[in-house]
């Protein structure tokens, strides 16, 4: 961090430092229903994400660079899931996993689930399915990495100071933060 | 024996397996450049052929998460005939799948009664944004494209229900017809029989890929010109197609079956093939095209089969001595599988590509980025997401770069 | 380095990178050396750790990140420079920041002595041995003093289980290479090198030995204790993340924590090196066998440039065997249990190598 955030990097240092940051996506799995057993399918032999410099389990929230919420987030996780994320250090990712961590899914009209971890953290990769495949969440740190690769990090961070919930300006979506 | 050992043998059996496992093939696909063969109803997404649409509104109310949202719009159709009555039709506007909010439930394809929403396998479609997941009737148009044949039936199983209509009706007519004919030429009598024993042909053994879905392209065109609507169109042009064929394989069994009365002639549809190799001309033309690997194995397997009957039927022919050309399978092109069937039976032995096939899987070819050029053209020109087009092209390229590998190997 | 080579005591064999008269030349190529080392090594063995787990679990490991994966760890390493740095509030700052680099700096320290070829070091001390070993014990202290400063719960009890099991294997560790020292009768390490290569049992005389086949218990001892003083799997109580997140690492974020990282994986190399030294002969190619282009005694201590080039890749070679070994434990095993790692230290390889000490010496000094 430092001056990353302060000053627009010339272009080959801003490759380089993108690159570092594409394929070294440690990952914390906050598995809160079956999504999370498709996302440790994913971290297995068969489809082994670490190809992808994904490094599985990471031990703690300090480590992480990577949040895959996978399940049904209800009210009373939510304020650890936030908790979690604000303990990560920037560069910070998230990926909504499966359709309860992106609205709800089957439960949006339900009294005790939170519509989304987007209602109180920034997500980055929606990934649909319910649950996906194991390959749709590579399909979607590939899209995650193509992201990154792509992006500039002094955008984002400014972003994020404005408006804590949106990235970037192709994410119109301002929703308010659930009390 | 457990308790006897000597201290530390455990510890030995560990080291044991773990490099055992160390010389083992890995496990692991390699995603991006290998696809697992998914099954041809895989609950990946929902597509929509909107043109079967009547928007009943059964799919919206069964959904359980409400995730469909249809709005349409009547429409006065003018009277087909002087003086008639002018009547209604339902116009679909908007049809939109949540995808952020589906279940994958698949309640809405089963209950749809008109065939309009089908599974399809595809599941890439991660998004930056939550709303694009919404996915709106041109979108899910375009996943149509995607939903592979249906998989083949068990050996022995009934025809489905259409087909088997479909082909009592057309066997009805056509037998109506060799009654005018027999009347008309008396010393034509054998023929009547023949016309009999050709038209029980094609019932007993009748391939559901034949008459499922293909239309009639000239009826269609002639009821589209003539101002009925598509839907009607094209159910009719079904009908017809499925006529047509009839008509072609009654007149191929009476070219094929007249002088050997007592070796029944082989038709293209009773020789039994085994499935499960796949044509690799169909293949790679269509990887080119950019299809997905997965389509384009399903539509190659099904061109393999098809040839094989065909040449099998030859080689029976020209044994029996008929000199009539047989199983040769002039299909009209589906509109959306314009590229999936081979119509030209190959006459050069299929049975060695195929055993090279099957190895294609064991042959590993390390991914390090390169992509098809002409595959990602192809696709970004189709108008596909620059990822999606990348992905699909380490695919071709990968593939492309086993199949050279084969060949090497085959060669040498 | 200029006030220990100036007591002249300590310096033993020249090192090659001492050319011309200068002062600040053969500096400038020392600290070269060391930092190469130091920087270069250890992402190769954390590159063969990756893949090789990834194989022995029917893994690729990485595929992605440069050529086969092999820039993994770059990867990392140019994620870890551009991470936030969180000090939690309640941290003592000052602490907190040095303890890193405390843990960092002896295991930077370590590769002076490590020779990898005839005069590829860049120094040989007298006290060679016992330099490393007092050398590599600091770097307990920065991992203490992270655990303490963290003022985690996580982190102090991660700290202070390193501490015990630091102390607990120390002793092991150190009573085996005095007994390799009574061996080779020096504690040089390039005089351990010689001294093997010249070293035969009495009554084979004319038949080479490493001290690892006289002393396959030695050896054995010094391996689990190298590994228990690295804390690496089965032996990493200290940052066992079913109980406590991530030990003394907790809180750490960013750079600070690649350099924990980088200490763990340069300690794996700096004991493999030891192990090297003092166990498989050094840069000897095998037992006997003279490296081509050598001259001097056993054939292995003067050599032209290809014979240096030859014994570099021999010591890294081996290095890199040692390293697979320690991987190969580490997918292999589970984590022990604390109770069970202090007693598989006090009750069963203390009083091992105690004994394996007081048989070595008794031989030597009858025979």
């Amino acid at each position: 961090m430092g001056l990353m955030d302060q000053v627009e990097l010339p272009q080959p240092v801003k490759y380089v430092f993108n690159w570092g940051r594409k394929y070294s996506l440690w990952c914390f799995n906050f598995g809160l229903a079956c999504c999370a057993i498709e996302f440790i399918a994913a971290s297995t032999s068969r489809h082994d994400f670490i190809r992808h410099g994904v490094i599985p389990f990471a031990h703690g929230p300090r480590q992480a660079d990577l949040l895959v919420v996978s399940g049904t987030l209800t009210d009373k996780m939510a304020p650890a899931v936030k908790r979690l994320y604000e303990e990560m250090p920037e560069p910070k990712y998230v990926i909504s996993f499966g359709s309860c961590a992106n609205c709800g899914g089957p439960y949006w009209d339900s009294y005790s689930v939170t519509k989304g971890v987007d209602q109180i953290i920034p997500v980055d990769v929606y990934v649909p399915g319910c649950p996906p495949r194991p390959e749709a969440l590579l399909d979607g740190i590939i899209a995650l990495q193509h992201r990154i690769q792509n992006e500039s990090l002094k955008d984002r961070i400014a972003g994020r100071r404005q408006d804590p919930i949106t990235l970037g300006a192709d994410a119109p979506l301002a929703l308010e933060e659930g009390a | 024996m457990a308790q006897t050992s000597l201290p530390g043998t455990g510890l030995l059996k560990g080291l044991a397996v773990t490099v055992k496992h160390l010389f083992k093939r890995p496990a692991t696909l390699m995603y991006p450049y290998e696809r697992n063969e998914l099954a041809p109803r895989t609950r990946g997404v929902i597509a929509l052929m909107d043109e079967n649409c009547t928007v009943c509104m059964l799919c919206a109310r069964e959904c359980p998460d409400w995730c469909i949202y249809i709005d349409s719009h009547k429409e006065t159709v003018p009277p087909a005939k002087e003086g008639g009555r002018a009547r209604t039709r339902n116009v679909l506007d908007r049809f939109a799948i949540d995808f952020s909010l589906c279940m994958y439930c698949g309640i809405c394809v089963e209950v749809c009664p008109f065939d309009a929403l089908w599974w399809s396998p595809e599941f890439e479609y991660s998004e930056y944004t939550m709303d694009a997941l919404l996915h709106e009737k041109d979108k899910l148009r375009e996943w149509a494209d995607t939903v592979p044949p249906p998989p083949a039936l068990d050996e022995g199983a009934e025809a489905p229900a259409e087909v088997t209509e479909a082909i009592a009706k057309a066997e009805k007519e056509l037998e109506a017809a060799a009654q005018k004919e027999a009347d008309k030429a008396a010393a034509a009598e054998a023929a009547t029989t023949e016309a009999k024993a050709g038209g029980s042909g094609p019932k007993k053994a009748d391939e559901p890929k034949v008459a499922a879905g293909e239309i009639d392209q000239e009826t269609y065109d002639a009821l589209i010109a003539e101002g009925k609507s598509e839907r009607i169109a094209r159910s009719k042009a079904k009908a017809a197609y499925v006529k047509k064929e009839k008509a072609r394989l009654k007149a191929e069994a009476d070219a094929g079956g007249g002088d050997a009365e007592a070796a029944p002639t082989p038709k293209a549809a009773d020789i039994k093939v085994e499935a499960g190799q796949i044509d690799q001309e169909t293949y790679d033309a269509l990887i080119a095209e950019g299809k997905t690997e997965r389509m384009a194995r399903a539509k190659a397997k099904a061109a393999w089969v098809k040839k094989e009957k065909a040449r099998l039927a030859a080689e029976a022919e020209s044994a029996a001595g008929a000199g009539a050309p047989a199983g040769e399978e002039a299909e009209p092109p589906s509109p959306t599988d314009a590229a999936g069937s081979d119509q030209a039976p190959s006459t050069d032995a299929p049975a060695e590509e195929p055993a090279a096939t099957r190895k294609l899987g064991d042959v590993h070819v390390e991914g390090t980025g390169e992509i098809d050029q002409e595959t990602y053209d192809a696709l970004i020109a189709e108008g596909k997401s620059e990822r999606i087009a990348r992905a699909k092209a380490k695919a071709a390229w990968v593939k492309k770069a086993k199949q050279a590998k084969l060949d090497e190997e085959g060669g040498a | 380095m200029t006030v220990l080579t100036s007591t002249t005591a300590l310096a033993q064999a020249p090192s090659i990178l001492d050319v011309g008269d200068g002062v600040v030349l053969p500096i400038l190529l020392k600290v070269a050396l060391v930092l190469g080392l130091f920087f270069v090594v250890p992402l190769v063995g954390g590159y063969l750790e990756h893949k090789v787990m990834g194989r022995m679990q029917n893994r690729r490991g990485p595929v992605e990140a440069g050529p086969f994966g092999s820039l993994q760890l770059v990867a990392d390493g140019i994620k870890f420079i551009q991470k936030e740095d969180i000090i939690p509030r309640a941290a003592d700052k000052p602490m907190f920041a040095l303890a890193p680099g405390l843990a960092l700096v002896p295991a930077l320290l370590v590769f002076l002595v490590i020779p990898l070829g005839p005069g590829v070091f860049a120094v040989d001390l007298e006290l060679g041995l016992f330099y490393a070993l007092a050398i590599t014990s600091i770097s307990v202290l920065g991992i203490l003093l992270g655990g303490w400063a963290s003022a985690n719960k996580f982190s102090l009890i991660g700290g202070l289980r390193a501490g015990a099991q630091l102390i607990a294997y120390e002793l092991p560790l150190i009573i085996t290479a005095i007994t390799v020292a009574v061996m080779a009768g020096t504690l040089s390490l390039v005089g351990i090198v010689e001294a093997q290569a010249n070293f035969t049992l009495p009554g084979l005389e004319g038949f080479n030995l490493w001290f690892v086949f006289p002393q396959i218990v030695g050896f054995a001892i010094f391996f689990v204790a190298a590994m228990a003083e690295l804390s690496r799997p089965p032996f990493d109580m200290p940052i066992g993340d079913s109980e406590l997140v991530f030990g003394y690492m907790t809180e750490y974020t960013g750079i600070k924590f690649a350099m924990f990282l980088l200490t763990e994986y340069a300690g794996m190399i700096t004991m493999s090196a030891l192990m090297v030294v003092l166990f498989l002969g050094g840069w000897q190619i095998l037992p006997g066998v003279a490296t081509p282009g050598c001259e001097g005694a056993a054939g292995i201590m003067s050599c032209d440039p290809i014979g240096i080039a030859i014994s570099v890749l021999v010591t890294l070679a081996k290095i890199m065997g040692l390293v697979f070994l320690m991987v190969w434990a580490r997918v292999a095993y589970p984590r022990l249990r604390e109770d069970q790692l202090q007693r598989i230290s006090w009750l069963v390889l203390v009083p091992l190598s105690l004994a394996n000490l007081a048989f070595v010496t008794i031989l030597t000094v009858v025979l």
